[in-house]
């Protein structure tokens, strides 16, 4: 049906796009908990109640999420370019990924966490724990399975951004399916694409479902 | 022992709730000690002053000669090591198995792994759990449940046991065998229990003394059978209606209605006089017909407590009303059920 050469591009494609999304969600994992934690237990009635810091993480978390991602990409291209060097190519696209998922992976972190049942916090506060215990031995492996949904819904929101990220040369799908499906109107090319991106899509959900059924015991 | 001196808490806000009104306590050691209360009246917040999930705005708490709101929050934790607390919701982490679960207080301690897991199989052991170390909370059931909570609340060898309303969440059996339990573990390792509920049961199977709450004072306080007999405070009064089971049950009172002619009457009785013939002596000492509808007899401790609902009928209804109530019973007429 295609020439080999499609299949070629598909398959650099598809890894670009892995190659984003995949490190884009670890460091947006990484950097995203910690702040996901500070929310939720900066927040009033938790085990380390502080109003004004909780605020003003609050907001700029809100800050970060508000500006659309395709404004982020281009108004932090500086920062791009002096962190990894270049502000062209899949590398330079994870640092603004990485950026918009941040805020994101915070909130959603933040509303797993807060599903920790009270009473198991207070009765590890009842037993002596410490905060950093609290954290690690109480809200972290209670939460993990939502934990792992919410990981699982942010890697999703990267394969679409990370579409996005081919207008600025950023490689991947999106890239291959503006230039050859949209600018040089190849339809198939566009159609498989599309297609690869929703079995792409389908397949992080059932995998992150699948993990986060397995690690319940709710 | 655990001291409370003119302890005061206020939950501040749009409306303020006065939780704990100068609230003066002791429990000594090795003592079961119940504290009842409605709902609201604060009982909740007065365990939790003992280990200080709740900060008194006023007074002092002392702990086995330790004030606790003079501790720095390292020593309040090292302090709270010693005190186990047991919940209505059991609050049992569901990512941890049973064996687990009893074996958290131990990690928060850094006890090392072998030292752990042998406290731990002694542990379950004494709650009956040794099947079910490997299960997870979600596997087992509510009595299962709480032991698991009594054996984590019991591995760092504490000497006091808090429980908020730990058998509120279970049925009367279960709850039965878990007050079995607390017994047994006060006799044998000597531990003083703190005992928060709402149901006077609890209170009379197992409690050595009790006080009672209401609107955040303590307005009757003693040891139990006392409280029990000579209840001073319409809330003690109020519990104690609990206990003997006064009330006639809706399908009783629905068969009763169906029957017609005479009067229906309910008669309670609390202690000394059980021990006398009394009905058998109105039956005979005037001209009317007696036949027991409905009954309810209870012993705490020594003491019977007990309910009768008669239909009397004759020409004498009155004279052998008025002669049972000479005889200290309490008479309702109860026709109208």
């Amino acid at each position: 049906m295609f020439n080999p050469m499609i299949w070629t591009m598909l398959k650099t494609a598809l890894l670009e796009t892995l190659y984003m999304v995949g490190v884009s969600t670890v460091f947006a994992v990484v950097l995203g908990l910690p702040l996901g934690i500070l929310l939720v237990i900066t927040s009033e009635g938790h085990i380390k109640p502080n109003k004004w810091f909780n605020t003003i993480l609050g907001w700029i978390v809100n800050v970060g999420r508000s500006v659309p991602f395709i404004i982020l990409m281009v108004a932090i291209i500086n920062f791009t370019r002096w962190l990894v060097g270049t502000s062209i190519g899949t590398t330079a696209a994870i640092v603004p990924l990485t950026i918009s998922a941040i805020p994101f992976f915070a909130r959603v972190t933040e509303q797993s966490l807060r599903e920790v049942d009270k009473g198991i916090i207070e009765a590890a506060q009842a037993m002596g724990a410490t905060t950093m215990q609290i954290i690690i031995k109480v809200l972290l492996p209670e939460a993990f399975s939502s934990l792992v949904l919410a990981m699982t819904i942010t890697a999703v929101n990267l394969i679409g951004y990370s579409a996005m990220a081919g207008a600025i040369g950023g490689g991947g799908l999106g890239d291959l399916a503006i230039r050859y499906g949209y600018q040089r109107f190849r339809g198939d090319i566009m159609l498989i694409t599309v297609i690869v991106l929703v079995i792409l899509v389908q397949g992080v959900q059932t995998i992150g479902n699948f993990i986060a059924r397995r690690l319940s015991h709710k | 022992m655990i001291q409370f001196e003119n302890v005061t808490k206020v939950y501040k806000g749009e409306n303020e709730v006065v939780a704990l009104s100068d609230v003066d306590l002791t429990i000594k050691d090795g003592e079961i000690f119940g504290i009842i209360g409605l709902s609201g009246a604060g009982k909740s917040t007065l365990v939790r002053c003992i280990n200080l999930l709740e900060t008194p705005d006023k007074g002092r708490v002392s702990v086995n000669g330790v004030d606790m709101l003079s501790l720095t929050s390292r020593r309040l934790r090292e302090e709270r090591k010693k005190i186990g607390m047991i919940f209505q919701h059991f609050n049992l982490l569901s990512s941890r198995t049973v064996e687990d679960n009893i074996a958290f207080p131990l990690e928060l301690s850094k006890v090392p792994k072998k030292v752990r897991k042998e406290k731990v199989a002694e542990l379950l052991e004494l709650v009956g759990l040794t099947d079910k170390a490997r299960a997870y909370p979600s596997q087992l059931s509510g009595g299962q449940k709480q032991r698991v909570g009594i054996a984590r609340a019991l591995a760092n060898d504490q000497e006091i046991l808090l429980c908020d309303e730990a058998t509120s969440a279970l049925d009367p059996q279960t709850t039965r065998s878990i007050l079995d339990l607390l017994k047994k573990i006060n006799k044998e390792r000597g531990i003083t229990i703190v005992i928060i509920t709402h149901e006077m049961n609890v209170i009379k199977e197992i409690c050595d003394k009790v006080a009672v709450i209401e609107d955040g004072r303590i307005i009757e306080s003693g040891v139990v059978e006392e409280v029990l007999l000579n209840p001073t405070t319409d809330t003690a009064k109020t519990f104690l209606k609990g206990v003997i089971k006064t009330e006639v049950p809706p399908e009783v009172a629905a068969r009763l209605k169906l029957s017609n002619g005479g009067e229906l009457i309910q008669i309670t009785f609390l202690g000394g006089e059980t021990g006398e013939p009394i009905i058998n002596e109105m039956v005979s000492k005037f001209d009317v017909l007696v036949n027991i509808l409905y009954g309810n007899i209870d012993q705490v401790q020594d003491i019977t407590f007990g309910m009768l609902v008669l239909k009397l009928t004759g020409p004498e209804q009155k004279l052998a009303k008025a002669f049972l109530e000479d005889k200290g019973l309490k008479v309702k007429v109860i026709s109208d059920v």
